[in-house]
């Protein structure tokens, strides 16, 4: 199973909407993926905050007034103007594209972790000054990373 | 008989159709001739060419953002200077004199000297990578190809070169992380063709500034012999690199986690390398980090009956664990 397709079916999956067979091939990629499982914890990380709003009871009496409220237009309000069939399905897809787009947004943005830091540092800084030697390499970005990477080394080794 | 008479010429288009298609594809694999042409004269003008340039980088290191703008002075034999003029790091100079490498850091208040280490081999080696020509742009001015660079089985543009096309001098790079994100992004603004003074190359002597050797650095070594003689114990390198690299060479180095010396491999197609640090076997780095992404590239720390191994390199990160394992055995 390719990346595409689990992350196509990641919504399915977290709400049980998967065939059985379907669903063992996504478990065995997830846990060999880490981008996969990456993109399923943020799912369960939006599914997580959802479940935890609260639940709003409405008030016994509110079905009542809602049918006195429709019943009383019926007979005094003229009918509401109701857009042709076509404007509503073109207005509901546009309003489930966004949606989609938000969530995919929300899901494959990219999480940057944090620079190399401490002995990782000094490992980098002595790997890009040796890179400079090589006549294609960005001498420019090579050294930023050098003077970033010394910046982040323990201060025991930033000076002998 | 109808259905015979029309079956083979049908038979045999297709079969032709498809011949074509598997050819396409074949070549479509390999490497665009004139990307690593262009590729190549690049590499030889860098060594032939003086000029100054005013270049403006942006690059990210993590979470971490560098703005600046430098002036860039190269001349042959490797010799360069970098000063940075405007942004992050302004007032920070770096650079080569061809033998020694020199950097000054106005936070740390000193001038670092340490050897230069070669690059590998005579030439730039595509091996590893699939360069393809995409277009052309103009960079300062000047028209340029733009150049890309992937590795093979990753399908994803490592680095992205604009090259003049007057001169071959790369005007702009731009680097991808292992996940396709733009990590670096350099650009000249002007560039003036004018010979260098030599002295320009060396480091520089700032008042009240010491001048003092990069104790760290690696030093190179002539053999593994020799390297474990050094170091005191036995270097062992990978048995497994990526198809394309060689070894530029074997060092050792002041390890930043015991303060000891401590082997160093080097491998370079020269256009992307691998550096591996191998840690004295009673070296206490237990971080607790196993990889870690970084600018382009990859760190890497496996754990082997020789002891800790540090990876860091800009290769495919599916290589670097081929690599991890080979020393794993």
């Amino acid at each position: 199973m390719r990346c595409e397709d689990v992350s196509r079916r990641l919504p399915d999956y977290t709400v049980g909407c998967v065939g059985f067979a379907a669903r063992v091939r996504m478990r065995r990629h997830i846990a060999a993926c880490a981008e996969c499982r990456r993109q399923l914890d943020a799912l369960n990380a939006v599914s997580r905050l959802v479940e935890a709003l609260p639940v709003l009871e409405p008030p016994a009496s509110m079905w009542d007034s809602v049918v006195n409220r429709i019943a009383s237009r019926k007979v005094s309000v003229p009918a509401p103007y109701r857009l042709p069939v076509w404007r509503r399905a073109a207005v509901l897809g546009a309003a489930v594209a966004v949606a989609a787009a938000a969530i995919l947004a929300g899901v494959r943005r990219e999480e940057v972790p944090p620079g190399p830091v401490g002995f990782e540092a000094a490992y980098v800084r002595h790997h890009t000054e040796m890179t400079a030697a090589d006549p294609l390499s960005d001498h420019v970005a090579l050294g930023t990373l050098t003077l970033l990477a010394s910046w982040s080394q323990p201060s025991s080794d930033h000076r002998h | 008989m109808r259905t015979l008479r029309w079956g083979f010429p049908a038979a045999l288009a297709l079969t032709v159709v498809a011949a074509v298609f598997l050819v396409q594809a074949w070549h479509s694999r390999k490497a665009d001739p004139s990307a690593v042409e262009i590729l190549f004269r690049a590499e030889r003008a860098i060594q032939r060419t003086s000029y100054t340039a005013a270049v403006e980088s942006v690059v990210e290191n993590g979470t971490t953002k560098a703005r600046s703008i430098a002036e860039l002075r190269a001349a042959p034999g490797g010799r360069r200077r970098v000063r940075y003029t405007q942004g992050d790091l302004k007032g920070a100079v770096h650079g080569s004199d061809g033998s020694a490498v020199w950097r000054f850091d106005p936070k740390a208040s000193r001038v670092l000297i340490g050897s230069q280490v070669c690059s590998g081999g005579d030439g730039l080696l595509l091996t590893g990578h699939r360069a393809r020509l995409e277009r052309e742009d103009v960079v300062a001015g000047r028209p340029a190809y733009v150049v890309s660079l992937s590795g093979y089985g990753e399908g994803r543009v490592r680095r992205r070169y604009f090259i003049d096309k007057e001169t071959f001098i790369p005007l702009g790079t731009d680097e991808y992380s292992p996940t396709g994100r733009l990590v670096s992004r350099t650009r000249f603004l002007s560039v003036r063709f004018t010979p260098q003074d030599p002295k320009v190359f060396e480091a520089p002597q700032v008042s009240g500034v010491p001048v003092v050797g990069d104790a760290a650095a690696p030093t190179r070594c002539g053999s593994l012999e020799e390297l474990s003689r050094r170091v005191g114990y036995k270097a062992v390198p990978p048995r497994y690199v990526p198809e394309g690299m060689r070894l530029v060479g074997y060092y050792y180095h002041l390890c930043p986690c015991c303060k000891r010396a401590a082997p160093v491999m080097r491998y370079s197609d020269r256009a992307s390398s691998l550096t591996v640090f191998q840690c004295s076997p009673g070296c206490q780095n237990d971080a607790e980090w196993n990889d870690r992404a970084f600018w382009g590239g990859t760190l890497l720390r496996v754990q082997t009956r020789w002891g800790h191994y540090i990876l860091v390199g800009d290769i495919p990160e599916a290589e670097m664990k081929k690599v991890a394992a080979s020393l794993a055995r």
